[in-house]
């Protein structure tokens, strides 16, 4: 589903990526994981198509497709769907509206019928009960006073209504207290399948305690250090980031 | 230097062309009078006076115009009840070009002895309410223009609402500007009079039906007694050639609570300057406004908020959304009097820019005299948020919607707080309208 070769990429004339490879297929779920500044969180953004990030060197294919000649809306309507780590507060815009709205963009682009209201009402009712939210979240503003939990759930809920093939999440886990986490983990669960991908990039090893990874992958100065099976999250979980670092670095420089 | 003789100047032209006709009631008569000495001979302003800067008048100075009364058979559309708002069924009054139409207003089902009549009727018959508080609110220095609609206006609208009445639904004044070859003037007045305990929505809509050119300067001014509570929506949709230059003056007394709010989408030139005076103790009052300039339009907004007695709050959000060559003014000065203690004010202007042509100035003005007081004032001028415009195309939503989105959602706090909801309703589509035609939208998709 999505091949990434010898990537690089920075921000603002600063090298962030320097030559990551991965591979993920339809039914995968991959967890990236690495210390503050590794780079993990550009790698999603980069995907989703930030216009902050340059890629520089390297290509990534999804589906067949160069990803970097698409703006981030064609992405999108594709199947590529990022869930936030910071989730940005829209004033003015009702969640109701914009899930509808991006929900039949996707269907336009599948050559489906865009839904009304009352359909659309329907249809995001019991993905509301996945993420354990109440109807009333629909009627705010999308993100407006919500908490941080709130936002995260809400994320969630967007990727429920998307239903993307390779979903890319951000941190979600980042902030959340157990109860939270369990919310959101199911959902991510629930929506996992053999048709799509999940990539997770995460600080913490607590949420694959929820989430079974197939691969785990450790990312150390713009590059993937180590890459494993699920077990490799419990040795970093034991042993820290330190772990990996000293195992590539002698004096700060990569072996 | 070229003598301008005084036969030359706009003021004197304008005024000239109404003929000596005069209004019957005799006090009327001394005001028109007064207005008229105080400003004959006069200039108009020009961009070097302080509060002209950002607002030239020149093109204006120019222009010829004839009294709208006299254009005797106006073209008017077929469909003007359609621009009632249902809310207002019941109570409107219609002015064509200006002129008081008997045959397009209504006011059945008002409560016992509320008055919403034609000013001009009302003064001829020597209402001693009206004849008490006309002209006693609407004064600024320096101002050519509210004396220039004393010196000749005749029809207007005069709302009066007596002791503990309170009016459910909106009084809607509908200002319908029609398409002529000759370019007119008019000078709507309104006055408001509620009396202590009093309830009431009015809502002010001035509508160009076509693309001609003409003045429309129109003065307001409301007087409030004590615990009442007004909302005033004014609404200027005039032509896009159309010169708009009103005033507005409120005078609101102890627990009153007074809420303006103004959209002004119209005119190639519009200037308004609104006045809310705290006359007592825990008064109210709330300025907004929503701004929206594309091709070369200017709107110009100057504000006065005057605190002059203590444990009273005021709110002002000015809106501005700038697209094309468009530009927005706003100038607010907030008074706080010395005895004005536990004054809670507070004043935000933002600008929102979406071409890389238009202007905005933002000039907020707090002259504080008290020592005990919480104000609050900022201004921001700015284009959409990268990160909310990324946010909603990593959503699916395309570059252009996901402006016109953002765009809509930047005006709606200041639509929502409209207590009117067919006037939420034409303003979201106006809005709509706005963002959909944007030049500076497209390129960017």
């Amino acid at each position: 589903m999505l091949t990434i070769k010898n990537l690089h990429a920075e921000v603002e004339g600063i090298e962030i990526l320097k030559g990551i490879n991965l591979e993920i297929k339809a039914g995968e779920v991959h967890a990236i994981m690495g210390p503050n500044g590794s780079g993990k969180s550009t790698l999603a953004k980069i995907i989703a198509g930030h216009p902050s990030y340059e890629i520089t060197k390297g290509e990534i294919i999804y589906q067949g497709e160069d990803l970097a000649e698409m703006d981030p809306d064609e992405r999108a309507r594709k199947g590529v769907f990022m869930a936030f780590q910071y989730p940005v507060e829209i004033p003015g815009v009702s969640n109701s509206m914009l899930m509808r709205e991006a929900y039949n963009e996707v269907r336009k682009e599948n050559n489906e019928d865009p839904l009304d209201p009352l359909e659309f009402e329907d249809y995001i009712s019991e993905k509301l009960k996945m993420v354990e939210m109440d109807p009333s979240f629909l009627e705010r503003n999308v993100n407006a006073g919500f908490s941080g939990g709130e936002k995260k759930r809400n994320e969630i809920l967007q990727m429920a209504v998307l239903a993307p093939k390779l979903a890319l999440l951000d941190e979600t886990d980042s902030g959340l207290d157990i109860d939270a986490l369990r919310v959101v983990s199911d959902g991510i669960n629930k929506l996992s399948g053999k048709e799509n991908a999940v990539m997770l990039v995460t600080h913490y090893q607590r949420i694959l305690n929820y989430i079974t990874p197939d691969f785990v992958h450790v990312l150390v100065k713009g590059k993937i250090a180590k890459s494993g099976g699920k077990e490799l999250a419990h040795e970093l979980e034991e042993h820290g980031y330190e772990w990996v670092t000293a195992k590539t670095e002698v004096n700060g420089e990569a072996k | 230097m070229t003598d301008i003789s005084k036969e030359n100047l706009f003021i004197d032209r304008l005024i000239g062309s109404y003929g000596a006709e005069k209004p019957t009631n005799a006090r009327v008569q001394v005001l028109q009078e007064e207005a008229r000495n105080s400003i004959a001979g006069k200039e108009l302003p020009t961009t070097r006076h302080e509060e002209w800067k950002y607002c030239s008048l020149r093109t204006l100075n120019k222009q010829t115009f004839v009294p709208a009364k006299d254009i005797t058979n106006p073209s008017l559309p077929d469909n003007v009840g359609d621009y009632i708002y249902p809310e207002a069924e019941h109570h409107h009054l219609t002015f064509i070009n200006g002129v008081y139409s008997e045959k397009y207003s209504k006011t059945d089902k008002l409560p016992e002895g509320v008055i919403v009549a034609n000013l001009a009727e009302v003064l001829d018959a020597g209402n001693p309410i009206a004849l008490e508080h006309l002209g006693k609110y609407a004064k600024w220095e320096d101002d050519p223009f509210a004396p220039l609609n004393t010196s000749v206006f005749r029809d207007g609208a005069f709302i009066y609402v007596p002791r503990s009445v309170k009016i459910d639904d909106p009084i809607q004044l509908l200002f319908i500007n029609t398409d002529e070859k000759e370019q007119y003037v008019m000078t709507p007045r309104c006055l408001v009079v509620g009396e202590q305990s009093t309830e009431m929505t009015v809502v002010e809509d001035h509508i160009g039906f076509g693309d001609n050119v003409y003045f429309n300067c129109p003065v307001s001014e409301i007087t409030l007694a004590e615990n009442s509570h007004m909302t005033h929506v004014k609404l200027q949709r005039d032509s896009r050639q159309a010169y708009h230059i009103s005033r507005l003056a409120a005078d609101i007394s102890r627990d009153s609570d007074y809420k303006s709010y103004a959209v002004q989408l119209g005119s190639q030139l519009s200037r308004s300057d609104v006045k809310a005076v705290l006359t007592d103790e825990n008064t109210h009052a709330t300025l907004d406004g929503l701004v929206m300039v594309n091709g070369d339009q200017l709107s110009d907004t100057h504000s006065i908020m005057d605190h002059t007695m203590p444990n009273c709050t005021s709110h002002q959000l000015h809106k501005c959304i700038i697209d094309d060559d468009g530009t927005s003014v706003f100038n607010g000065k907030i008074f706080v009097r010395e005895d004005a203690q536990k004054t809670d004010a507070f004043q935000e202007n933002r600008n929102l820019q979406l071409s890389n042509t238009g202007t905005a100035y933002a000039k907020p003005q707090l002259e504080i005299f008290a020592d005990d007081v919480s104000c609050s004032h900022g201004a921001t001028i700015g284009q959409l948020d990268p990160e909310e415009v990324f946010y909603l195309k990593a959503r699916g939503l395309h570059e252009s919607q996901t402006r016109q989105i953002l765009t809509y959602g930047f005006a709606l706090d200041v639509i929502e707080s409209i207590p009117v909801a067919s006037i939420q309703k034409r303003l979201s589509k106006e809005v709509e309208k706005f963002t959909k035609e944007s030049q500076s939208i497209k390129e960017f998709a």
